[in-house]
């Protein structure tokens, strides 16, 4: 049975998220963590394991550069010491901290388009990473097949804008100065034939997501044997209510599910 | 000092011995599997195998990219395929998908292996992780300015490989699949259709358009870090890559011979201002789009960005190739590739052919008569040169 755990999306929301039917939450790390829109701290952690046994995940999924990684050792060093359930990463940098200074935190590698086969993760497993948030770009079937052949800890995006997109420029800046006008907050939107695809600016550069969140309510009876439901609450209109339906499984028309029935092509031509 | 090593691509046979002929130490080729660029002509491995014979042959290398990011199904005939790069003496793979790394070993495939960008490898301690694994080169992101790139190469004395010069990804490599989103296309199994360099209308937080001539588009300026040679071989880089499987061979030879010419100069101290400004004019007038020097010595802004749509515009200045040319008759014979007339003022540059400029003078159809000009590609055409010129050197516009 899989248990539901909620990227949360601001901070008035945490108790009551908490007070769902979950499995626990995902908290995204200031300045060691990207594509969310609500970040915390240290002292924000131990405050909120201090309210909730629920699960508590701590996303530290920005691409390191060599400036961050003093910060980074200082972080897992921490969230080890204070026990965090799971570390969700992107940065291959996170599994040599952790063998370097001997630490037990779980990781769970997170990388958007790269775990895509049983194989990567594998890999990633048997280097002592303990589970995959699996990306959203492959198929019901290839999720399945890899849930199959592993016993760790196996995560997919059940609800969420994806990021699609990720530069470190800042895209939006660059394109205001080019037209001489001036950026009216860091939130636009591209639009493809009748589709608007949000396209957001912050330090670390910019990302483009998906046209509307990935809904995969209906699919829940299907999903029953990948550990952990992710939902994302990043720019999600109104998250409880998201939560209430994902627990009550209920069946609604017109989602969006990317990938999730979709297979991608590559040879276009012969 | 182990002398930089000019990595060039080839997206045939043909453009292979192009880039080695004018000065390439190593090429970076695609299988006809596993690679990105899926839908280009890429190399059979009866061709990979010709590919190493004649890079061998040279005391030059080859390296084969397998760089698609692997799905389940992808797997079917991967062994058989990476058994027969051994046997082809292929002398490194390209290799984005680390699970590549345990098959290898697992399967005892004698191969090397390089970490592609499409990993964007971005510090030290990530570069010391595949170095664990037993990966020999790190190709790193395209992102870094090169205080980092020194940082890393100081604390891992990993070899790295660094791109030079080329079009580049807007997105971090490998953290783009509009192409997947927008048009079904799999970016990371080498469909991309490079919808960042697509125009799009911007709308704001409230879905108001963003009244403009010009379209929004993410797309960047190519990458030229000519003037930043001497600085990429003081920090200690390995290898320097120039983008391109796609290009033509005419870019790949003025490229390659613009590179070769001056890592040499670097070497035998004779690399100045002048020669620098030389090699840029050149490099500019090869591409058909913009470059700059991006992340390695900067943070690029809006000058880094290209907001031209896609209005490249098509580069003539390739006029010919030489066939021959007869010593005694001072007679030079060209194919030509773009038109062009007595009195034009033109040049010719090779491998060991220094570039020197001249005017046309009458010239001379494949029956010996006179023609006012050259218009057709691969016309025959002779006129009278008195400096002596060899086969496969290229004519060109002058600089």
């Amino acid at each position: 049975m899989s248990k539901l755990l909620v990227k949360v999306d601001k901070r008035e929301n945490i108790d009551e998220v908490l007070k769902l039917d979950i499995g626990g939450i995902i908290l995204s790390y200031d300045d060691l963590a990207v594509a969310s829109n609500f970040y915390v701290n240290m002292d924000d952690i131990k405050e909120i394991r201090k309210k909730t046994d629920k699960i508590i995940v701590v996303s530290l999924n920005k691409m390191m550069h060599n400036k961050d990684l003093a910060k980074l050792e200082e972080v897992l060093i921490e969230l080890d010491r204070i026990k965090v359930d799971m570390v969700l990463f992107y940065d291959v940098a996170i599994i040599e901290i952790k063998k370097k200074l001997g630490l037990d935190i779980p990781l769970i590698i997170s990388q958007e388009h790269l775990n895509t086969s049983i194989n990567s993760n594998e890999f990633y497993f048997k280097q002592g990473v303990d589970g995959s948030l699996i990306s959203s770009d492959i198929t019901k079937e290839e999720l399945l097949e890899i849930r199959k052949k592993t016993d760790k800890i196996i995560m997919f995006t059940g609800y969420g804008y994806l990021p699609i997109f990720y530069s470190r420029r800042y895209l939006i800046t660059n394109y205001f100065a080019y037209i001489k006008k001036e950026k009216q907050g860091d939130c636009y939107f591209i639009r493809n034939n009748d589709d608007f695809y949000s396209i957001t600016q912050d330090e670390y550069g910019t990302i483009i997501y998906t046209k509307e969140p990935v809904n995969l309510v209906n699919e829940l009876d299907d999903l029953d044997d990948i550990d952990y439901i992710v939902i994302d609450g990043f720019k999600a209109s109104d998250l409880v209510d998201v939560i209430k339906n994902f627990i009550k499984k209920k069946k609604m028309n017109g989602l969006y599910q990317g990938f999730f029935h979709t297979k991608s092509i590559y040879k276009v031509k012969k | 000092m182990k002398k930089i090593e000019l990595l060039a691509p080839a997206g045939s046979l043909e453009k292979l011995k192009v880039a080695f002929h004018y000065g390439a130490d190593a090429c970076y080729i695609g299988g006809r599997d596993f690679s990105l660029r899926a839908n280009a002509t890429n190399f059979s491995v009866d061709e990979i195998k010709e590919a190493c014979d004649i890079a061998h042959e040279l005391g030059k290398k080859i390296y084969v990219t397998v760089n698609i990011v692997f799905h389940n199904e992808d797997v079917k005939g991967l062994e058989e395929y990476l058994r027969s790069l051994e046997e082809a003496g292929v002398d490194a793979i390209i290799m984005s998908d680390p699970w590549l790394i345990s098959f290898v070993k697992e399967k005892k495939i004698n191969l090397e292996l390089h970490m592609s960008t499409q990993a964007s490898t971005l510090n030290y301690e990530s570069v010391n992780f595949w170095k664990d694994l037993g990966v020999s080169r790190v190709v790193l992101a395209r992102e870094l300015h090169y205080s980092e790139i020194k940082d890393i190469i100081d604390k891992t004395g990993m070899e790295i490989e660094t791109f030079v010069h080329g079009a580049m990804c807007s997105s971090y490599s490998g953290r783009c699949v509009l192409s997947n989103y927008f048009t079904n296309r799999d970016a990371n199994r080498g469909g991309c259709a490079q919808v960042c360099r697509y125009c799009f209308d911007l709308y704001d937080d409230n879905k108001e358009k963003v009244e403009s001539d010009t379209e929004f588009t993410m797309s960047t300026k190519d990458l030229s870090l000519i003037s930043m040679l001497s600085k990429m071989i003081e920090i200690g880089i390995a290898s320097l890559k120039i983008e391109g499987r796609m290009r033509s061979n005419y870019y790949i030879a003025t490229v390659v011979s613009t590179y070769r010419e001056a890592i040499d100069s670097y070497y035998d101290g004779t690399l100045d201002e002048e020669k620098l400004a030389y090699y840029k004019k050149i490099l500019n007038r090869v591409a058909n789009r913009d470059s700059e020097e991006q992340f390695f010595n900067t943070f690029p802004d809006v000058k880094g960005q290209y907001f031209l749509g896609r209005q490249e515009v098509s580069n003539q200045d390739f006029l010919g190739i030489v066939l021959d040319y007869d010593e005694e008759n001072k007679i030079v014979t060209i194919t030509e590739r773009n038109f062009f007339k007595k009195g034009d003022v033109v040049e010719i540059f090779g491998p060991k052919t220094k570039t020197f400029t001249f005017t046309v003078p009458d010239i001379y159809n494949e029956d010996g008569e006179l023609v006012d000009a050259a218009r057709h590609p691969e016309e025959i055409i002779r006129f009278k040169l008195d400096i002596l010129v060899r086969k496969d050197d290229i004519m060109r516009i002058k600089v």
